[in-house]
């Protein structure tokens, strides 16, 4: 709760801040200069979190992503004053299930169905684009910029990893089963933070945090008839992003 | 000049999604057995029964002590038996390695057959004398738990109408074990 509190006093006096000194702006009404629309080439780190990151067996949500790359376009379009419609479009790697996630699931499986023994295969990425667009406002500061937006979209998954399931003494389930690939549209939102700093007349570096989180694709199982322990039907994502990046004015 | 940053722009991250887009994505396989008390590798397969029952027997009158054990699973049976004499009216057993010999120390391995339309367990072959051993290395006779190991193989003959061997098929059961296996002490007197 004092965490809380805390960041909300710190975002308070920031815009505060900012507040004042767009009010010292402002006094000039009519030699006021607004923000120009721009367009960035943004590049950076992503981080799944909650049940995207989770490495858990038991929880049948838990995606075992990674920390991954993205990369992007991303900017705004001013509409009046300060306020603007910002757009988004990146892309995500997310990693692949690692040795050690694939052990924990043969494990989980071993012990789910008491088999004697159970191999488990995984192949595959996170791949996906966030397409997300949203209205923000800039507060400047000197020659500094701070963005903040809200956002609502799309995101295309290309792919997650697929995983086959061989388990060794269980009758029941001799074929082997498989969680396959997604591969779909989904809703997703989200909300960001950036900073620019102008260097130039139309450029500015900015670094920018942004968070995404969708509902995530369906999941489809194959040949998984005597269900036990995990079995996956949806894949949540949720990721924390921090960006770097180069933006022109125009 | 100007007129060429965006299309530079989206170029340059097209081909970025281009690079990442081609990352590794090799299979990797992981195999986790089981880690039940009792297990063995049958014909080089992990199994490990479902249903196991130990027990050691004493028998007052002969002064013979038995060690017994039988565990199912998946239409497979593992047996086998330890009896050491003169052992004493005690919950524990002796520890030590006791080889296979037909008669105090045997084993056999069972396999889901019909007979009469009925499917039981019948031997999948004999085991002969020398042909495995068991070995009892830890026996907490207050918690009556047992630990040890065993393995043996199991040799199926096959012949002709004119008594000639037509082939011979051999079941090893290998790196048998049970550890701290609870057992049940029952003093037949």
């Amino acid at each position: 709760m004092k965490k809380i509190i805390s960041i909300a006093s710190i975002i308070t006096i920031i815009f505060s801040a900012f507040s004042v000194q767009a009010q010292d702006n402002d006094k000039p009404q009519d030699n006021k200069i607004y923000e120009k629309s721009y367009i960035g080439l943004y590049g950076g780190i992503s981080n799944p979190n909650s049940n995207y990151g989770s490495t858990n067996y038991s929880n049948n949500k838990s995606g075992f992503a990674k920390r991954g790359v993205t990369f992007g376009i991303d900017g705004a379009v001013y509409v009046y004053k300060n306020l603007a419609v910002g757009y988004t479009l990146t892309f995500q790697d997310q990693g692949k299930l690692t040795y050690d996630d694939t052990y924990a699931l043969a494990q989980g499986y071993t012990n789910s169905y008491s088999a004697d023994a159970t191999s488990v295969t995984a192949t595959g990425r996170y791949h996906n684009w966030n397409i997300l667009i949203g209205p923000q406002y800039s507060f400047v500061y000197h020659k500094f910029v701070l963005d903040l937006r809200a956002s609502g979209g799309l995101i295309k998954i290309f792919s997650t990893p697929e995983t086959s399931v061989q388990l060794t003494g269980i009758p029941d389930q001799t074929a082997v089963f498989y969680q396959r690939k997604a591969s779909a549209f989904v809703l997703g939102y989200g909300g960001s933070a950036g900073l620019r700093w102008k260097f130039s007349d139309n450029w500015t570096v900015a670094l920018k945090g942004a968070y995404v989180s969708s509902p995530g694709p369906s999941v489809k199982n194959d040949n998984h008839t005597d269900v036990m322990g995990r079995y996956v039907t949806k894949l949540p994502i949720s990721e924390f992003q921090t960006m770097l990046g180069l933006t022109l004015n125009f | 000049m100007n007129k060429l940053r965006l299309p530079a722009f989206l170029l340059l991250s097209a081909l970025f999604a281009f690079a990442i887009q081609s990352c590794n994505k090799d299979a990797i396989t992981a195999t986790a057995y089981t880690t039940k008390a009792f297990q063995a590798n049958i014909n080089g397969s992990t199994w490990a029964p479902d249903t196991v029952n130990m027990f050691i027997t004493y028998n007052p009158d002969t002064k013979m002590k038995t060690l017994s054990c039988v565990g199912t699973k998946s239409q497979k049976q593992v047996l086998f038996s330890v009896a050491v004499a003169n052992a004493g009216d005690t919950q524990g057993f002796p520890l030590g390695t006791y080889t296979v010999d037909g008669s105090t120390v045997t084993a056999q391995y069972n396999t889901q057959q019909l007979s009469d339309g009925n499917y039981v367990f019948l031997p999948h072959g004999t085991i002969e004398p020398g042909a495995g051993s068991v070995t009892v290395t830890a026996v907490d006779s207050v918690k009556k738990q047992i630990t040890g190991t065993f393995n043996f193989y199991s040799r199926s003959t096959i012949y002709d109408g004119d008594g000639n061997v037509v082939s011979i098929t051999v079941d090893n059961i290998t790196s048998g074990e049970f550890t701290n296996k609870s057992y049940q002490y029952i003093n037949n007197q």
